[in-house]
């Protein structure tokens, strides 16, 4: 009764997660068309919610990845993944905050990865799976959609530079329908399936399932679901940072920045690398400013981006460490999540309540 | 801790990257080129290179469709 209880803790904190990253993200997918009035911004958050509810069936190659191949599986149980979310989900909601895009995929692994190392010591984390499935796609990821997305469009500038601009931004208005829409397609394919690894992980831990069987039909519908309600709930101080912080976007750049974002993700999505869509997308939008001019960049916003981005996996692992460790000092195995559970949604009721009395809402421009 | 680093996997990822999004830019540019200068052309009555300009932007269209039925074909097929 006691392990069930846990791990149907586990499993909503987890949906929760996944609901948080969907708000948190929809500026990956939906700030360049926003930003170039390629669409407008309700019906831009409600395509981006559909693709990425159906993107989350198309593939559980990352899934596989998150479940297996950062932490030892046969060493995690249902508190180390309940403190490990808290951590992600507290960065994630620390980062709305500030308007930062950093990465959720980053938060789930710093988080999961600090309450492990807390609570079974160095040994249950698997360092070349850190390094192969982590820490090379974070660094390959921007960069290499910052050239993509550079090259692309000095390729179409190239092409179309000396047409009447209004005919261009029209086509590439059009175009972006296309490409917002692969994007927010291939989100749903890469970032649905982190919360699916983690609720699998659970249900391993509990002896629900071994670790060779498939992640369960209920497990995906479920992970969709929230990551699609999220991202319809939108996060628009991130989309601002995202569609006009970094740079003022034309939408030659946006087409060419959605599409080299698209490209990556669904290539490296396809070998199994869990890649983060916020610094691809990310990258690719300082790409396709720096190659129309290096000043148009905004490089302050962009550094405190890249802050965000280095501090995510140590934040993350802090407080997933602290939460475990205070989890552990309640003593029995239900009392501790249970008990945090309690104090953090009874926090959340709080901020919520405060945020409706002073007329602002969660969803609405921040 | 290098032997974890499948190089001929990321090299993969980097290749098919730069080739699917600058080759998705291209095609989409040429389908804008292509349709413009196909306008201009119908209006100032010069048919025949209307009619070349159509069918290029058509091609192009057809070649960017591919480029994302094979993408979505390579999601699906996973």
């Amino acid at each position: 009764m006691g392990a069930d209880l846990v791990l149907w803790i586990v499993v909503a904190t987890a949906l929760a997660f996944d609901f948080t990253n969907g708000f948190h993200d929809t500026a990956n997918a939906v700030a360049t068309s926003v930003s170039t009035r390629a669409m407008p911004p309700r019906v831009a958050v409600a395509l981006a919610a559909i693709l990425n509810f159906v993107g989350a069936f198309l593939s559980l190659e990352v899934a596989a990845t998150i479940a297996t191949g950062i932490v030892q599986a046969d060493m995690i149980t249902p508190p180390i993944v309940f403190a490990g979310l808290i951590g992600a989900i507290a960065w994630n909601l620390a980062t709305w905050y500030f308007g930062l895009p950093s990465s959720s995929s980053h938060a789930l692994i710093g988080g999961v990865v600090g309450s492990a190392l807390v609570a079974a010591g160095a040994s249950a984390v698997i360092g070349s799976g850190l390094v192969e499935k982590v820490v090379i796609p974070a660094l390959m990821a921007p960069v290499l959609a910052f050239i993509v997305a550079g090259a692309a469009i000095v390729v179409a500038y190239r092409i179309v530079g000396r047409q009447h601009p209004g005919p261009v931004s029209r086509g590439f208005r059009l175009g972006q329908l296309v490409s917002g829409s692969l994007f927010s397609l291939s989100h749903g394919t890469n970032d649905a399936q982190k919360t699916m690894g983690i609720i699998f992980l659970a249900l391993v831990a509990n002896g629900n399932l071994s670790p060779d069987d498939d992640v369960p039909v209920w497990v995906v519908v479920s992970a969709a679901t929230a990551i699609a309600l999220g991202t319809y709930v939108g996060g628009w101080r991130i989309i601002r940072t995202m569609g006009s912080r970094i740079i003022k976007m034309d939408p030659a750049q946006g087409f060419a920045a959605q599409g080299a974002g698209a490209a990556v993700i669904m290539s490296a999505s396809h070998v199994g690398f869990p890649l983060s869509t916020t610094h691809v997308i990310s990258g690719a939008i300082m790409g396709a400013g720096a190659a129309k001019r290096v000043s148009a960049v905004r490089w302050g916003v962009a550094g405190n981006i890249a802050t965000a981005w280095v501090l995510t996996i140590p934040a993350s692992a802090a407080v997933g460490g602290l939460t475990y460790a205070v989890v552990a000092l309640l003593g029995s195995e239900e009392v501790g999540p249970v008990t945090v559970s309690v104090i953090l949604v009874a926090l959340l009721a709080v901020a919520l309540g405060r945020r409706l009395r002073t007329g602002r809402t969660l969803t609405a421009e921040g | 801790m290098t032997a974890a680093i499948h190089w001929g996997t990321l090299g993969e990822v980097v290749v098919v990257s730069l080739a699917a999004g600058i080759g998705v830019s291209l095609v989409f540019s040429l389908v804008i080129l292509a349709s413009a200068r196909a306008t201009e052309h119908g209006r100032a009555g010069r048919g025949g290179q209307a009619l070349g300009f159509g069918v290029l932007a058509a091609l192009a269209l057809l070649a960017f469709g591919a480029g994302i039925a094979l993408a979505l074909s390579v999601m699906l097929g996973k």
